[in-house]
């Protein structure tokens, strides 16, 4: 028997419920399928939800309804009411009846799945037995299988002829996890060959998308306290904490809801999300004065949880300019402090935060204060995606300590019911394994000639990634042998695509001009050649400052090919990502939570950016993790030969990483290696902008010498540059 | 100024200005020259930067400013042979908040081209900062160019005028129509002269480094029927070099025919 999936914590003290499970386990041993206690997906008008919902692939779905009533508890037992310790209780037999109307009205709905399943309803009475019922009440009829104390569990079993095939089994799971909207509506099938970029996507989208256990149970369970999920980009984990929301407000329609995350294009799509999830169960529209979507700092158009808290308490919130001025690195932590200063009473039942990486512990603090008790706080953070922290923050020091100095927050063990705490997504979707290994081999400079910048230090770690260390103790200077399970990155597309294009190719130019120029060229091959279409290229900029300035070069070649494109700007919304018909041009920043087929990634000599290579590695990491398919990564100079050089190495040695453990002391004092060598640049802009403002006869005044050995340094700078 | 003329100026503008402008949307449709999913909205007062981020997210424009995200719509509805111009919409809106409390108000021009809130160097602790900067709400500064001789009643309400955000219930009158090319050389000036300058003008005497492209920029506009009242108020002015030519060609003959006659 597959896994029992327990969505609330009253499992633990249910006992009739734990004696039907035991049947249950026992009858359909070794059988594919799920078990779930109390799953939302069917809800009657009154609220009541099955006691269980069995789906196992050989056999009819069951919809179980348990009745823990001793025989003298039941006075009566009428077509409409029962008599039940002495008060009268809607028939159990009717209740039934509605969750195989509605579980079944759900697959009738899928035309694929139309007139494959018929829904059965059984009624448990694990402390009666059926002489005894029989005794003194009539017999049920025929059509409703009952479990009795002591009983058989044959009336269970009612086989499913002929047996499913692989793909209506996948989409009858995705129907019972709710998670039908992620699949595209089309039953029309691609009959091409796959050889072309274009025909290959269409069989990629065909792929029907369903919860792999790790992601049902984050999604279906409400734990009664604080949970953390982590996973990697890709991992589905907006979309899991999106569909959590959905299933919370349709169990508790009267709480009170906040989901907040910090991307801004990120509002749009938690809303689409959340609404789409939650209209699987229900045919309005979520209540949205429930279930706030909030921005964390939010502004005057749009509301965000500290703006909203600012107002509710009376006090003007601290403006950009004036945060900045308490706290240029990080000014909302500043806004967090100031908000942390004040009497914040709580206002939500339930809280999930997204992209929990990118806050400041100040933050999770005012989160926790704005929670009720028992602190039903749920925080997705995204593994990996900012690399500069690589390591989780101690809770302690994330949500702050009580009187006796423990911390108010601890994810060790689990709740009743047996639902996690702390919760890690292993396998990431999005990306091809040689995609996702690259992006950590670069993000991470592990074949970086002067050694990793970024490290992961513990075993631990690299699992929680979906990795394997295979050879070495992760100590300086020993060889390390890490691997990654390709069930860890089920990305379909190479076993899709038959035609003769690489998945990563990595393209060196003389000048910007020539980069961009193949990069039209190619976009236009893709769409023209390919048969791609435009929405599903997209062409990221890794040189945040001149950014802009490419793109609209990247735009201008485009128009003279006649191909549409965008550049998202900071109002956009989300629907300007992947616009129908247009290839998306976008700032690392912008591509933060999109994803594309095919992406293009330029000006990646960045990567050895003097200043800022931590940061551009991070943002090569983003931008690269984007695709689902294929990468084109472009750069000029000679520092894009040494990128080159660094990738066939990763390349050579996929689908392992091998290298020698750094010095983890080294990749610490980076940080402040950047400082220092920031503070040098920004000395040498003064120094530069000085030199600039002298007349020619006080410059010649410095003498030929010094001219020359003037001159010669800009030269071999140039030439480096 | 026909139809045909009109739409190739749009493409002349984005090819002239493409370091510029973003977002290309225009599109012809017979003889209409509007943007893609043109929506007829005329924006209420006072225009604020939350009107303006709606029609930024319904691509509601022309082109949009690469710097700033400003918009521009240009508007020209023709005849069904694409000779006569019935109709014209010519707008510029900034996401600037007048009197944004870094500078003041004063200042507009300069801080519309030195605000730099593109995401080019965003960094994830800045995110949540910029989008409160970005969501702050308040006035914008705009200005259109309407033509629609239908609605005309003399000199507050002349065939062709331009409403301006400082002013938004008047009126002003203008001569003609402009040309997208002449429209966008007037909103550089406005909104972004430092930029218009480097573009254009010689740094030290401000003067025009080519002369001959201006005069092809403003080769040609619709100029309104109706001049009377622009002979009777102070008025903007559209250059119209196909006419001025024509004007100097007929001064010329006339001043050749007297010359003659003596």
């Amino acid at each position: 028997m597959a896994d029992l999936i327990v969505t609330l914590p009253t499992y633990e003290d249910d006992n009739s419920a734990h004696k039907v499970w035991e049947i249950l386990e026992k009858q359909f041993e070794n059988q594919d399928g799920k078990c779930y206690y109390k799953h939302p997906v069917i809800k009657t008008d009154t609220g009541i939800t099955p006691d269980f919902t069995l789906f196992v692939r050989t056999n009819q779905p069951l919809v179980i309804r348990c009745l823990s009533y001793q025989l003298s508890d039941i006075t009566s037992v009428g077509g409409t009411v029962w008599d039940v310790v002495g008060r009268p209780i809607e028939s159990p037999i009717l209740e039934l009846e509605d969750f195989v109307v509605l579980l079944q009205a759900k697959f009738d709905k899928e035309r694929q799945l139309r007139h494959r399943f018929k829904v059965r309803a059984v009624l448990a009475f694990p402390l009666i037995s059926q002489r005894e019922f029989e005794s003194k009440f009539n017999k049920f009829p025929e059509d409703i299988a009952v479990i009795w104390k002591g009983g058989s569990s044959a009336v269970l079993i009612s086989p499913i002829t002929p047996e499913l095939t692989d793909p209506e089994w996948r989409y009858a799971k995705a129907v019972l996890q709710s998670a039908t909207p992620l699949n595209k509506p089309s039953t029309i099938f691609p009959n091409s060959n796959a050889d072309l970029l274009g025909t290959a996507i269409p069989y990629l989208d065909r792929e029907i998308a369903y919860l792999d256990d790790e992601q049902e149970k984050v999604a279906i369970q409400i734990p009664p306290g604080p949970q953390r999920i982590r996973g990697l980009a890709g991992t589905g984990k907006t979309v899991l904490l999106a569909m959590k929301a959905a299933n919370i407000h349709h169990h508790y329609p009267n709480k009170k809801i906040l989901f907040t995350f910090n991307t801004q294009s990120l509002y749009n799509q938690a809303k689409t999300l959340i609404s789409k999830f939650y209209r699987v169960y229900s045919d309005t529209d979520p209540d949205w004065d429930r279930l706030h979507i909030r921005h964390a700092w939010g502004g005057q158009i749009r509301s965000g949880v500290y703006y909203d808290l600012c107002a509710r308490q009376g006090t003007q919130p601290l403006d950009l300019v004036t945060a900045r001025n308490i706290n240029s690195n990080s000014p909302f932590q500043a806004c967090c402090e100031s908000a942390l200063k004040l009497s914040i009473a709580p206002e939500y039942d339930f809280i999930l935060l997204d992209e929990a990486q990118d806050f400041p512990k100040e933050f999770f603090q005012l989160l926790y204060k704005l929670s009720f008790p028992p602190k039903q706080l749920y925080w997705a953070y995204d593994e990996l995606q900012n690399l500069s922290s690589i390591e989780m923050p101690k809770l302690g020091d994330q949500f702050g300590l009580d009187s006796k100095k423990n911390p108010l927050v601890s994810l060790d063990g689990t709740y009743p019911g047996g639902i996690a705490k702390d919760f890690v997504l292993h396998r990431s979707y999005r990306c091809p394994q040689s995609l996702l290994m690259l992006a950590h081999a670069i993000g991470l400079g592990l074949y970086r000639p002067k050694g990793c910048i970024q490290m992961l230090e513990n075993k631990g770690s690299w699992e929680a990634l979906g990795y394997k260390v295979e050879v070495g103790e992760l100590r300086k200077g020993e060889k390390t042998i890490i691997s990654r399970s390709p069930e860890n990155s089920p990305n379909p597309i190479s076993r899709i695509y038959t035609g003769l294009q690489e998945f990563i190719v990595v393209k060196h130019f003389q000048n910007r001009e020539e980069e961009l120029d193949w990069i039209a060229d190619s976009i236009r091959k893709d769409i023209k050649e390919e048969l791609v279409v435009p929405e599903q290229i997209v062409v990221i900029a890794l040189d945040a400052p001149r950014a802009r300035q490419h793109l609209v070069g990247i735009q201008q070649r485009l128009v003279n090919y006649s191909i549409a494109s965008t550049i998202p700007g900071i109002y956009d919304s989300q629907a300007s990502y992947a616009e129908l018909g247009k290839v998306t041009l976008s700032t690392v920043f912008r591509a933060k939570g999109n994803e594309a087929y095919i992406v293009y990634i330029f000006s990646f000599e960045s990567l050895y950016d003097y200043v800022e290579e931590i940061g551009n590695r991070n943002r090569a990491f983003t931008a690269i993790t984007r695709a689902k398919a294929w990468v084109r990564i472009t750069g000029i100079g000679k520092k894009m030969e040494e990128v080159n050089k660094e990738i066939d190495q990763i390349r050579n040695k996929l689908p392992k990483f091998e290298f020698i453990f750094p010095d983890i002391n080294n990749i610490r004092r980076l940080d402040a290696e950047t400082m220092r060598k920031r503070g040098k640049v920004a000395k040498a802009k003064d120094i530069a902008s000085e030199f600039k403002k002298l007349d020619k006869d006080t410059i010649a005044a410095l003498g030929p010498e010094m001219l020359e050995s003037l001159a010669k340094l800009v030269k071999e700078a140039q030439s480096e540059g | 100024m026909r139809v045909n003329e009109t739409f190739q100026l749009i493409w002349d503008t984005y090819s002239d200005w493409s370091t510029f402008l973003i977002n290309p949307q225009h599109i012809r449709y017979d003889s209409l020259i509007s943007w893609n999913r043109y929506e007829s909205n005329i924006l209420k007062n006072p225009v604020m930067k939350s009107d303006i981020i709606d029609l930024i997210n319904k691509k509601q424009y022309t082109f949009q400013i690469g710097k700033d995200e400003s918009i521009i719509q240009l508007y020209y509805l023709y005849d069904s042979r694409g000779n006569n111009l019935l109709e014209a919409r010519l707008a510029f809106f900034s996401t600037q908040i007048i009197g944004l409390s870094k500078q003041s108000y004063k200042e507009f021009n300069t801080l519309s081209e030195d605000a730099r809130i593109l995401p080019d160097d965003f960094d994830d602790d800045l995110a949540g900062g910029v989008v409160s900067d970005r969501f702050q709400e308040g006035p914008v500064s705009w200005l259109r160019i309407d033509y629609a001789p239908d609605d005309a009643k003399g000199v507050l309400h002349y065939d062709c005028h331009m409403n301006i955000s400082a002013f938004p219930y008047s009126r002003l009158v203008v001569s003609g129509v402009p040309n997208p090319r002449q429209f966008m050389e007037l909103v550089m000036v406005i909104g972004y002269p430092e930029s218009y300058r480097k573009h254009r003008l010689d740094a030290e005497t401000g003067s025009y480094t080519d002369t001959s492209k201006l005069k092809e920029i403003n080769k040609i506009c619709y100029q309104c029927q109706n001049r009377e009242v622009t002979s009777q108020i102070i008025h903007f002015h559209v250059p119209n070099n196909t006419l001025n030519d024509k004007i100097d060609n007929i001064v010329s003959k006339r001043t050749g025919n007297r010359k003659r006659t003596r």
